[in-house]
């Protein structure tokens, strides 16, 4: 995001006060206007420029495939049940049991399906809880700089200093946690430390730019301006490694589940899964392979599309590949960059 | 397992638990992928060369390599104290008092060779010229001090005898003295399991506390439940020599009398921590043999043919335990509504397609695997079998009638108590034991099709028997029905009368029965104890046993003290490939184990090229 556009939101926000800024604007901006350029900066172009590569399309493909299987698709398949076929059909020989049957005659497919919905909640909790601790403590403080930063960063270091996986073993066998929201936060509870250092380095130089300083000039709270110009510079770093986060859930969980760490009382979860499999022999007998191969696809397919979508949005906050997908309604064409619309302003440095 | 939690275990439960920990093999829910077992040869170099090979031709130096799923560092040699001792290990570093062939259902010498039983005294004969480890020679003394134990700790001998009847009354003499007439099959049975392990120290000084009226403690306080003894002083063939934290070694012993027929200096046993790493472990050969480990056809498949089989029918099976005190499994019809709805025929097959068995009739009486197409358990019921109620499963109206019967209604799905409370319980069992984990399951499945809010729960094995069985924490567990003896007494003690069941499970006494066949006629007092007792003192084959065993049967069945599920089959495993063994249908095959057993008969040698 330019520092034009900076200016232009706080002329926008200073708009109605009576004050040397809004006597400027002759030609003010019309409210419907206002949001049209609203969407195309936030919504549009970002869809845009993710939509134009290749890697984003094909992750947000997948992560829909997810969302689907987590919110239709318990509703299209039946929970998995004993008996429901013979022990261990293998995959792709009928269609009652696309991807075959566990040990007890239990649908593997719908024993996947019916794990979507608490793993995406797992990972979406845990994936908001690791972003917004570190955004929060990384922007607080790297704005503030001075003793509250200190005390901050010693505290951060501290919990990044704790060993992350035998807190989480110790934590899980104390808690026994079987909401999967917690287990997600539980999951991430000290990973936040080093993204939020990051973010707080990130922070100290953006503070530097004049537009920061003259926000700050303009007496605006520092809470406006965290939000309105910090927060906006390091957006594309917090979503990618948000994303990030999300995957670390998914291998964390299945990896306790899978040894035995965290509670559980039915198979609908793919580390259960995975744990069954392998406890019921899948690695000595190619009968029970497919077993052990589904909840593995599983988890794997879910992580190369988070991987891939978030390298697509990398591209979404490089300013220059933004500008060329900055306007709504033209046909956009490559050459388009050195003629850009004022509302991403020509001002890239 | 805490020994505070324990109850003042009686001899048959204390086997019965030992057994079970074994029965299922594994250990732990933790199974972390990769190296377990390490090395073929993991340093253990010093005990081969200090031992002298035999001058016979045939002898071969290499060792016997076994399975052993408790923490070789922690395991110890006091078989009265349940927390880590070593089970299989001690079945070569103890001889028995005598060993049972299951297939004929005879007994055959051990330590004690000759047994005569008549109204009011036993005489037992001890075998000459069996060393202890330490030296000295095991008399009629040491038989003598075994069996008092036996008594002080609450075993079934106790119930016909005392620890002042029993006397050496000779070297090799020991006369146990009745005071109420038994039967061989009882007495036998009693001896069953018991090895020669209580050397004179530090076990006489136990037995002299017990005597002078103390708690059977030594001068260092250590109870006789508490105690760990780490290098045994024992009298099987084969003695300790070293261990390391993944292998116990144990070498021959040359004095044995039954060193003859031994042809391999070493017997070692190496830590595996489920049962997925032991099938991975005998398919590839890194161990020879397996005692009991619980294998599904799939992998069984899978195994080479140098693989050999053994099944044995060790009367031996899972069920369900109730928490009696509980507020709903307290109920009769509750404990009746669940025999109704689960099907066992289901959990059988689904956790052992080869070697589960369904109970036929929940009745206590073990025999359920069929013989000619019929169940053996059955024959005691004689005509009236029919009368007993077979809960033949998914029989959703009757439970329905049952707990309606009780106060409970249905609402939304669940059936609820007449407070509102749903009708819910998490059933227990070890996480590693895969195939109590699979009947869990589909037990749960039964259930919660029903509308019975069952969830299973799995379980590290020491937090199962330590905080849940024993513990006072659960409502309803996966745990055994059966003492692994044939004759039914010992199952009906068990589920009717022992400390477990009344102590730690909270069974009553005395209970309200029907007559037998009749669940709708007048109730009557029925006290188990006094039961058993005119069962343990009847004359076998007698009509009046049939009835005694009809009516304790019928007690099980309508009551429901612990719901029988599935008789199991044990499945033990020897590598051929460096091994000459008998086949599984030679008699001494069918003794516990036959990687135990059939060394000291000659008939599991080390072959010679």
């Amino acid at each position: 995001m330019s520092q034009k556009t900076n200016h232009d939101e706080i002329v926008d926000a200073l708009d109605d006060e009576d004050s040397a800024f809004g006597a400027v604007a002759d030609d003010t901006l019309s409210k419907r206007e206002r949001y049209v350029r609203a969407l195309d900066r936030n919504i549009v172009a970002p869809a845009r420029i993710v939509w134009d590569d290749l890697r984003a399309r094909v992750g947000l493909a997948i992560i829909g495939i997810y969302l689907f299987m987590g919110t239709v698709g318990p509703k299209l398949i039946d929970p998995p049940r004993t008996g429901d076929g013979p022990r261990l059909e293998g995959a792709f020989e009928t269609w009652a049991h696309p991807l075959g049957t566990d040990s007890l005659g239990r649908d593997i497919l719908a024993s996947i399906v019916h794990a979507t919905p608490n793993m995406l909640l797992m990972i979406l909790a845990g994936g908001i809880f690791t972003t917004v601790m570190a955004t929060v403590v990384g922007t607080t403080s790297g704005y503030l700089r001075g003793r509250v930063d200190q005390f901050i960063m010693m505290v951060t270091d501290v919990v990044m200093t704790i060993p992350g996986l035998p807190l989480v073993v110790i934590l899980a066998a104390a808690l026994s946690p079987e909401n999967p929201i917690v287990i997600g936060v539980i999951l991430t509870i000290n990973a936040w430390a080093g993204l939020a250092r990051s973010i707080r380095s990130q922070v100290l130089a953006v503070r530097e730019n004049s537009y920061v300083e003259a926000a700050k000039a303009m007496g605006m709270p520092t809470r406006t301006v965290i939000r309105r110009e910090i927060l906006p510079n390091i957006m594309p770093y917090v979503l990618v490694n948000f994303v990030n986060a999300s995957r670390n859930v998914i291998f964390a969980s299945v990896g306790l589940y899978f040894i035995g760490v965290l509670p559980y009382d039915t198979i609908v979860n793919w580390g259960v899964m995975i744990d069954l499999a392998y406890q019921g022999g899948a690695l000595q007998t190619t009968a029970a392979a497919h077993w052990l191969l589904a909840p593995l696809i599983t988890v794997m397919l879910l992580s190369f599309g988070l991987i891939m979508f978030a390298q697509g949005t990398d591209r979404m906050f490089n300013p220059r590949v933004r500008a060329r997908h900055s306007s709504s309604g033209t046909a956009e064409e490559p050459d388009e960059e050195t003629n850009s619309t004022p509302a991403t302003g020509g001002a890239l440095k | 397992m805490g020994d505070s939690s324990l109850p003042t275990g009686k001899e048959p439960v204390r086997l019965n638990r030992r057994r079970l920990l074994q029965a299922a093999g594994a250990a732990g829910v933790g199974s972390i992928a990769g190296c377990i077992g390490g090395d073929q040869d993991s340093g253990n170099g010093n005990s081969s060369s200090d031992s002298t090979p035999s001058d016979d031709a045939d002898f071969v130096d290499q060792p016997f390599v076994s399975v052993e799923t408790l923490a070789i560092d922690q395991m110890h040699f006091n078989s009265y104290n349940q927390d880590n001792f070593a089970y299989s290990p001690g079945y070569l570093v103890f001889d028995e008092l005598i060993y049972y062939q299951a297939d004929v259902s005879e007994y055959q010498p051990g330590i004690v060779t000759d047994w005569e039983i008549t109204d009011d005294l036993v005489t037992l004969t001890v075998r000459e010229g069996v060393p202890w480890h330490g030296g000295e020679e095991v008399t009629a003394e040491d038989v003598a001090r075994k069996l008092k134990l036996g008594v002080y700790d609450g075993g079934t001998m106790g119930r016909f005898t005392s620890a002042e009847s029993i006397e050496a009354t000779d070297e090799y003499t020991v006369e146990v003295g009745l005071e109420v007439p038994v039967s061989e099959e009882i007495f036998l049975s009693s001896l069953k399991g018991d090895s020669m392990d209580v050397p004179e120290d530090p076990y006489q000084e136990i037995l002299e506390d017990f005597e002078d009226g103390g708690d059977g403690v030594t001068s260092n306080g250590e109870g006789l439940a508490d105690l760990t003894i780490d290098e045994p002083n024992g009298t099987g063939p084969f003695k300790y020599a070293d261990r390391n934290e993944q292998e116990l070694v144990l070498e021959r012993t040359e004095e044995h009398p039954d060193a003859e027929n031994i042809n391999f200096p070493e017997y070692r046993f190496r830590y595996f921590e489920n049962n997925q790493a032991q099938w991975q472990a005998l398919q590839t050969g890194e161990v020879d043999g397996v005692a009991i480990l619980h294998v599904p056809p799939e992998i069984h498949d899978g195994f080479p043919d140098e693989v050999k089989e053994y099944q044995i029918t060790p009367n031996w099976g899972a069920g369900v335990i109730f928490d009696h005190e509980h507020k709903h499994f307290g109920q009769r019809e509750v404990r009746q509504a669940i025999a109704h709805v689960i099907d066992r025929e289901d959990v059988a097959t689904s956790s052992g397609p080869r070697t589960k068995a369904p109970v036929d009739i929940p009745t206590g009486i073990p025999g359920n695997f069929e013989v000619d197409d019929e169940i053996p358990a059955n024959d005691w019921l004689g005509d009236r079998v029919d009368e007993y109620e077979t809960y033949e499963g998914q029989n959703t109206d009757r439970a329905a009638d049952l707990l309606e019967s009780a106060g409970f209604q249905k609402d939304g799905g669940t059936w609820h108590d007449s407070d509102g409370n749903p009708l819910q319980f998490p059933i227990k069992a070890p996480g590693g034991w895969t195939d109590y984990v699979d009947a869990c399951q589909v037990m749960v499945q039964h259930l919660s099709d029903f509308g019975i809010e069952a969830e299973f729960v799995a379980r590290d094995e020491a937090a199962f028997f330590g905080e849940d069985v024993y513990g006072d924490g659960f409502d309803v567990a996966m745990f055994q029905w059966t003492t692994a003896q044939a004759y039914p007494y010992f199952n009906f003690e068990f589920m009717l009368d022992s400390p477990d069941q009344t102590d730690v499970f909270k069974y009553p006494d005395e209970i309200e029965l029907p007559p037998v066949g009749e669940p709708d006629g007048a109730e009557e007092p029925f006290v188990s104890a006094d039961e058993l007792e005119d069962l343990l003192t009847v004359e076998t084959g007698s009509d009046e046993e049939a009835e005694l065993v009809q009516r304790l049967a019928w007690a099980v069945n309508y009551d429901l003290p612990v719901l029988p599920i599935q008789e199991t089959v044990d499945q033990s495993f020897v590598r051929t490939d460096n091994w000459d063994v008998v086949g599984p249908d030679d008699s001494d095959a069918q003794v516990d184990w036959p990687m135990t057993y059939l060394p000291r008969v000659g008939k599991l040698t080390a072959k010679s090229e």
